[in-house]
């Protein structure tokens, strides 16, 4: 009996360590609640709101940006509540809810929504937008085909789930073989670091 | 070998219960499963978004803005940076045409000062003994009432005239007296001689960049006299020994940082320079302008080269070689003198004869002019004013004090300012932090840091503008608009500065003056001083006989200043450029008289002067004269005692971070006395004591590390003073191949002065913690750039020196340490391209990349220290502790550079050649479809360096900057023996002697 148990212990802390390490990424799949039920698919699906009018730095800066909620307001000023006959009475009730909500409880009051990061690297990794988006749109295509590499297609989630691990081993496999990656060919021309300094400072 | 074999199975037999492999397997097994789970789940971050984003933030783009440090020495011009509206570093202003983006360690300090927690956070209130929050609304109207009766405004000098100008209206409305002094006495010093020479109290402007021969009695100008800043920027521009490099001679009693750099030192005995002035006057005075002046020939007549050498202990030969040297320079030549050190009780007097001597070398007009002066006006009361005002508080008739930004309990202790504060009814304290000063008061009216509110400044025929680059952090109010709120005015101080004052000064408008941070009202150029009044010399009353026994000089220290701003780790974590103490105040003592003491560094001794017997650690310093003793001016402060417990630990007193050095000072009918103080005893106390030393020793042991050479050596053959070690191509390990870049860093010996103001900027820019002074002794420091300081002792000849086969010259016979040559030499991490460190890394954390830096993943380092103890250069920093997290108090967390990694314990972390400024410029510079160019980057070291020693660049092209000194027959590599190939180039240090 007491050889049994030593053993099963044995084998399942074995299985244990074996699934922390090999088992898929634990942030795949990653979506937690959030303060405000904002849908993506609703904006960058079905109205086409190209991903740069609210994560405008993205193209320059080290961070997307999250938008502020005067970017919210730019289009649901008062009496705007959407840009289409709803299909049925409860979803023109839930969106004049979710839109009564974010004019009555942040932006008349001066706040922000807190939203609970999805995306998030650890300290120790420098990750920097810009030089990527740079690296992924192509001459005439649409801003999201630089997002979907890593973010997947956001345009078709209600709610933003995390699609790639984002670990060391997704980065460094693009940056490996650029090209075959999708890269444009002139970034790549230039060749993309994979020594520790390129992240990790 | 048998027996032995069984010595240790016997010793093993002494473990009762061996762990065997099974059991030593479950536990690991069970320790990697707990350790795992650990990282299963990742921290939740919030993110908040700003309502309404301000166009000009961008999150993850710096902003600049350039503003101004006025205050109490001078105005600083200076480039904040901001990230999400938060300051995180002060650079120089390169525009600035004075300045040139100069700035000096104090200065790039003060960003901590802004995050410091134990700041004022409202106005308070005592009762009883206690303070308690007050809002402003409360405390205004209270202050306002007990504006009656005698009222005073105590404060130091001012260069905003902003400031200034409320105060004065302030001052006629409720009918009160302003009385200003001058901690250190620099300023006080120069004023009151130019008032009695010329009649005109003004600080001139001087142009060390125009000397070719520059004499300093006793002034420090490097280090803290007046703007070092400026002043070390035009010095070093002179320093480069293929033009027409500049000389200096420094005459000085303890070891200054100028004295380190002169080119001749002459060290005279403390409270002694007057005589070498006027020793000097005297030599001068046949064949000039004012050889026929009968009454400076009077005073003169008496300081003969035979008194000068008895009194100061100079060869009568060296004063004769430099006034015939200075004879052969009129006209290009610079002299100046003051300081803390040489404020002897009759204030102003050495400045009298530093005019007399510059006159009569046709300086004035030269290399010291009028016009764009560095303080236009007097606004400091005479040593008279101050007594007789200290006097009236004694009496009992002040009814209000109103202390502004300062701290005359302490400054003025010899003047037992604390006892007579005691008398007086109201005492109302405007300040950022408490000190002794506002724990005698009875409301403290908060005032911000110039980082959060408007202010102005004006010097140097410039006007300055200071800009708010954050909201204030706490509920404080900036002095402008305290003293607004006192005369019931509805303006506030940010309009009051844009509607009269900068309307006035700034022709290019407001939004240019913001933009620009200042702007130009008086050209500097040629213009000669008023009329010299030869007469002035009778005043001046130098000593003429030897003065006996112990003396001690009092100094202004590089790194705290006169002490205000004390309450900041990091200003005593950056170790004194001289002495390289870290949080102390120590005794100056020459070896000499330590010999016949038998006292060493790190001893404590008694030192007894007058009324007063202190204990207070040594350090044996080379360069003094043996009865001459040194301790710095502004330690012991109030505000130095809220550091944390194990910054401090181990200090002497428990309760104070230093030696006040007042308590030696004297009063005289005059003035203040702090040079050449009698000492009547030092005996060594039985005390074992641990100073925070971080360089310990000061020989280079002939390795040939920081080279150099005479300049006329160096003309004949530039690679004079060095050697090379052509190993290029040899070593076990193949290259690393640089495809694109490669960095490179050249420090240029014969600019660098010493300063550490690249240390400071590097504190900052990487996020470096203060590990405190026990830390500091265990040689556990973790600055990225320290600044070795060498002693070689061999009068005209140097340690190095080697003979026609290579050998070192032996001349340990020949030592005089009177006459100490100091070289100074910054290192940091060397990125050699066959690193030690690379090789030995059991995790492969410590990799070369491909741009040739020695890149240090620290989530990868598992703290071996392997690297740390291989590295021949000692660059390598060990975090013993956990640095920040729970030793970082809110709101000092905001000073952290949010693009560089917070190190934890456990890891090394060293130089990276400032990689996220380089991965910065990279990534822009790939946006723009362009390479990255040498003028993109600077790094915090070489923005850091007022002197411009430090250059950064790429090696890879030709024609880079760095790359043409890489070429320059004085580079070298230090250890370039062992084949490590380094990517910092020196650049050998030559001496015009």
């Amino acid at each position: 009996m007491k050889k049994a148990l030593k053993i099963t212990i044995n084998v399942l802390v074995f299985l244990g360590l074996a699934w922390l390490l090999f088992g898929p990424a634990k942030q795949i799949g990653y979506a937690p609640e959030q303060p405000f039920a904002y849908n993506h698919k609703i904006h960058a699906g079905d109205y086409k709101i190209d991903c740069q009018y609210c994560h405008s730095t993205v193209t320059y800066s080290k961070k997307a940006g999250i938008p502020g909620t005067n970017v919210c307001m730019n289009c649901h000023s008062s009496g705007v509540l959407g840009f289409r006959p709803f299909a049925n009475k409860s979803d023109g009730k839930r969106v004049q809810k979710l839109i009564g909500e974010l004019s009555n409880n942040y932006w008349s009051k001066s706040k922000s929504p807190e939203w609970t990061r999805i995306h998030n690297m650890p300290d120790h990794v420098r990750f920097s937008h810009a030089p990527h988006v740079k690296a992924l749109l192509k001459p005439g295509a649409e801003t999201k085909t630089a997002c979907i590499p890593c973010h997947g297609d956001v345009a078709t989630m209600d709610v933003v789930a995390q699609q790639e691990s984002l670990n060391m081993g997704f980065c460094v496999n693009c940056h490996r073989t650029p090209t075959d990656k999708g890269f444009v060919a002139e970034y790549a021309k230039n060749g993309v670091g994979t020594n520790c300094g390129m992240c990790h400072y | 070998m048998r027996t032995e074999k069984r010595n240790i199975k016997n010793k093993n037999l002494n473990i009762e219960k061996p762990v065997n492999r099974k059991k030593f397997l479950a536990f690991m097994g069970g320790t990697l499963g707990v350790a795992g789970l650990n990282c299963a789940r990742k921290p939740v971050e919030k993110i908040i978004p700003y309502l309404s984003r301000p166009p000009a933030v961008q999150p993850g783009i710096a902003t600049y803005y350039a503003t101004a440090r006025a205050y109490s020495e001078g105005v600083a011009p200076v480039l904040v940076k901001t990230r999400e509206g938060k300051p995180i570093k002060i650079e120089g202003l390169a525009e600035h045409p004075v300045f040139k983006g100069a700035v000096i360690a104090d200065t790039y300090a003060t960003i901590w000062d802004l995050y410091d927690k134990d700041r004022f956070k409202s106005a308070m209130k005592k009762s009883g003994s206690t303070f308690s929050k007050t809002d402003w609304a409360e405390v205004i109207p209270e202050v306002k009432k007990a504006l009656t009766g005698n009222v005073r405004v105590i404060s130091k000098p001012s260069y905003s005239p902003s400031e200034s100008s409320v105060l004065k209206k302030f001052l006629n409305t409720v009918n009160a007296r302003h009385i200003v002094y001058d901690p250190s006495g620099t300023q006080q010093g120069i004023l009151t001689g130019n008032e009695k020479s010329f009649k005109k109290a003004i600080i001139p402007q001087y142009a060390f960049d125009k000397a070719d021969l520059i004499l300093s009695i006793e002034a420090d100008f490097l280090g803290s006299w007046l703007r070092p800043d400026i002043f070390t920027k035009q010095f070093a521009s002179r320093r480069s020994p293929n033009g027409k490099m500049n000389r200096l001679v420094v005459a000085e009693a303890v070891m200054s940082l100028t004295g380190a750099n002169a080119d001749t030192r002459l060290a005279i005995a403390a409270g002694t320079h007057l005589t070498f002035a006027m020793g000097l006057a005297s030599l001068l005075l046949p064949g000039s302008m004012l050889a026929g002046s009968t009454e400076v020939k009077n005073a003169l007549s008496k300081y003969s080269p035979k008194l000068v050498e008895s009194v100061t202990g100079v060869a009568e030969s060296d004063l004769k070689n430099i006034a015939s040297e200075l004879m052969a320079n009129v006209g290009k030549s610079l002299v100046v003198g003051g300081g803390t050190s040489a404020r002897d009780g009759q204030e102003g007097s050495l400045q009298i004869v530093i005019n007399l001597i510059n006159e009569m070398l046709r300086n004035h007009g030269k290399t010291i002019t009028p016009v764009a002066p560095i303080k236009g006006s007097n606004d400091i009361s005479t040593s008279q004013e101050l007594f007789a005002f200290v006097a009236e508080m004694k009496a009992g008739s002040i009814n209000t004090l109103i202390i502004d930004r300062s701290n005359p309990v302490y400054d003025l202790m010899p003047l037992g300012f604390g006892d007579a504060l005691t008398k007086v009814k109201n005492v109302i304290f405007i300040g950022e932090r408490p000190n002794e000063s506002s724990e005698a008061a009875g409301h403290v009216l908060a005032s911000s840091h110039y980082l959060e509110d408007w202010s102005d400044g004006y010097s140097c025929g410039i006007y300055h503008v200071s800009q708010p680059v954050i909201q204030n952090i706490f509920d404080t109010k900036s002095a402008g608009d305290i003293w607004l709120a006192l005369q019931n005015q509805p303006e506030d101080f940010h309009g009051f500065i844009q509607n009269n004052t900068a309307s006035r000064y700034a022709s290019g408008g407001w939004g240019k003056l913001l933009a620009d941070g200042f702007a130009v009202v008086e050209k500097n150029g040629p213009a000669n001083m008023p009329r010299l009044i030869p007469n002035a010399i009778s005043s001046v009353k130098a000593p003429d006989s030897p003065l006996d026994g112990q003396r001690l000089n009092i100094f202004l220290s590089v790194g705290i200043g006169d002490g205000s701003a004390g309450n900041n780790a990091y200003r005593h974590e950056m170790p004194d450029p001289i002495t390289k103490v870290t949080w102390d105040n120590v005794l100056l003592v020459s070896p000499e008289l330590a010999k016949e003491k038998s006292i060493e560094t790190e001893s404590i001794v008694q030192v007894k002067a007058g009324d007063a017997a202190v204990e207070l650690p040594v350090v044996v310093q080379p360069g003094l004269q043996k009865n001459t003793v040194g301790i710095a001016f502004g330690y012991g402060q109030k505000n130095m005692t809220n550091f944390r417990k194990d910054l401090v630990k181990g200090a002497l007193k428990d309760n104070e971070l230093g030696i006040n050095a007042l308590q030696f000072a004297k009063i005289t009918a005059d003035g203040f006395s702090y040079s050449g103080i009698k000492v009547s005893s030092i005996t060594k106390v039985n005390k074992s004591y641990k100073l925070g030393l971080v360089q310990k020793h000061g020989s280079q042991e002939k390795r040939y590390i920081a080279r150099i050479a005479k300049l006329s050596d160096y003309k004949k053959d530039p690679k004079s003073g060095h050697f090379e070690h052509d190993l290029e191509g040899k070593g076990l390990y193949p290259g690393h191949p640089h495809p694109g870049n490669r960095w490179n860093l050249n420090i240029d010996l014969n600019k660098c002065t010493g300063c550490s103001a690249c240390v400071v900027s590097c504190f900052s820019e990487n996020n470096i913690p203060a590990v405190g002074r026990l830390e500091n002794w265990r040689g556990r420091e973790m600055s990225w750039i320290r600044i070795d300081r060498y002693y070689d002792y061999y009068l005209d000849k140097h340690d190095h020196e080697i003979d026609k086969s290579g050998k070192p010259i032996d001349r340990s016979k020949d030592v005089n340490m009177l006459q100490a040559n100091v070289h100074f030499q910054p290192v940091t991490c060397q990125h050699c391209e066959q690193a030690p460190c690379e090789n030995v890394c059991p995790v492969a954390a410590t990799q070369h990349s491909p741009d040739g830096l020695n890149e240090m993943a620290y989530n990868r380092c598992i703290g071996t220290r392997y690297c740390a103890d291989n590295c021949p250069y000692k660059v390598r920093k060990f975090n013993w502790f956990e640095n920040w997290e729970n030793k970082i108090k809110d709101p000092e967390q905001y000073a952290l550079n949010p693009d560089v990694t917070v190190r934890s314990r456990g890891v090394i972390e060293k130089c990276s050649f400032c990689i996220q400024r380089i991965a910065e410029k990279r990534q822009e510079a790939r946006l723009q479809n362009r390479p990255i160019s040498e003028d993109d980057l600077k790094t915090a070291c070489e923005q850091g360096c007022p002197a411009d020693a430090i250059t950064f660049g790429d090696i890879n092209s030709k024609d880079t900057k760095v790359a043409k000194l890489d070429k320059d027959k004085r580079s070298y590599k230090i250890f370039a023996e062992i084949n490590t190939r380094p990517m910092v180039t020196f650049m050998s240090k030559v001496k015009n002697h």
